[in-house]
């Protein structure tokens, strides 16, 4: 899984005028997010293709079956779109659309009626090819993230899978670094327990 | 925090694994569409101000409507009112206009806006209304 920073890499635009040393990495972010908020459609869809792996991948861990997601994602690009001009430049960009992703899947889990051990997470396991150095340990920490409270799991998510710090994550989930603090220590005791005793894990 | 070795592994082969996924050309193309509707325009204010001074400018506009009553008052507050320099002032949360007798007042919460059907002759020189309380400003047109 690529755990690159999201703002590397941005694709932009032929016809966005930028300067020079703003084209990539954060400053470039931070053009396109400005060109975004004055109404350029094109600089939005730059945003897209840069974001759109990372909020499939998290959509996937908060549970948000395959056959949901990409309905979600939209959901959640609309939503950027439509709150850009709220947005505070200089401010981190990704981890507001970590936090309009975590409530747009909490949106979706209401509206759906689902719970997060309802969700099936064998298809989602299988889906994880290779799965890097230890494949079987991997489809189980996946398995078990549907044993994990709706805040644990998010909470889980970014901090561990998706690599932000804890002050990130507290300004993700409108919450304080303590009860960050808090949740990923009761969700790594839930895995770690859940990791040992293999007959635990739902969906097994 | 402590360490847990079997955790600690899952995670590192979970953050390794290459499973990317991306949004198939319809997704995409749908997201494009939708923030293209004209009702996800972004307008002018939205870019400008960001939600917390639309909200301090929104709140402040029953004062700058109370400012310009008395302002009107201020200025209109001796002498005889004409069309073209009415009187205003307000009292117990009514805004009286004092017009020539026989002009015609019209109201709207829209400026340039004003539906003739609902214009109001001022037989005796005075017109009153109610002040709204909230964030809205009306618009009075005085012919």
């Amino acid at each position: 899984m690529a755990t690159s920073p999201p703002s590397d890499g941005i694709p932009v635009p032929a016809n966005l005028r930028l300067p020079d040393a703003a084209a990539s990495g954060e400053r470039g972010e931070a053009a396109l997010v400005a060109a975004a908020q004055e109404g350029d459609v094109r600089a939005f869809e730059a945003l897209v293709s840069a974001h759109e792996q990372k909020i499939l991948r998290v959509l996937r861990f908060l549970g948000v079956p395959v056959s949901d997601r990409e309905d979600v994602a939209q959901e959640v690009f609309v939503r950027v779109f439509r709150h850009l001009g709220g947005f505070r430049r200089g401010r981190p960009f990704g981890a507001w659309v970590y936090r309009i992703t975590v409530n747009a899947a909490h949106d979706w889990r209401l509206r759906f009626g689902g719970t997060l051990e309802e969700v099936p997470w064998n298809d989602e396991a299988a889906r994880i090819p290779g799965a890097g150095t230890d494949p079987d340990l991997a489809r189980r920490l996946v398995a078990g993230l549907a044993a994990l409270t709706e805040r644990e799991r998010a909470v889980f998510v970014l901090r561990e899978l998706e690599g932000l710090d804890t002050a990130d994550v507290a300004r993700a989930l409108g919450i304080t670094s303590i009860t960050v603090r808090r949740h990923l220590g009761l969700a790594r005791d839930r895995l770690r327990r859940l990791l040992e005793d293999e007959k635990k894990i739902p969906g097994r | 925090m402590q360490r847990h070795p079997n955790l600690e592994r899952a995670v590192r082969a979970l953050r390794e694994a290459e499973a990317p996924e991306t949004l198939s050309p319809a997704a995409r193309a749908a997201i494009l569409r939708r923030v293209a509707e004209p009702g996800e325009a972004r307008g002018p204010l939205a870019v400008l101000f960001p939600t917390s001074w639309r909200l301090a400018l929104a709140g402040a506009l029953p004062l700058a409507l109370a400012l310009t009553v008395v302002v009107l008052a201020a200025r209109g507050g001796t002498g005889t009112p004409t069309p073209e320099d009415p009187i205003a002032r307000k009292v117990d949360g009514r805004v009286i206009f004092e017009v020539a007798a026989g002009s015609t007042v019209t109201k709207s919460a829209v400026p340039f806006a004003f539906d003739d059907r609902h214009a109001v002759r001022v037989a005796n020189g005075r017109y009153a209304d109610r002040v709204g309380s909230g964030p809205n400003l009306v618009f009075y047109r005085i012919e």
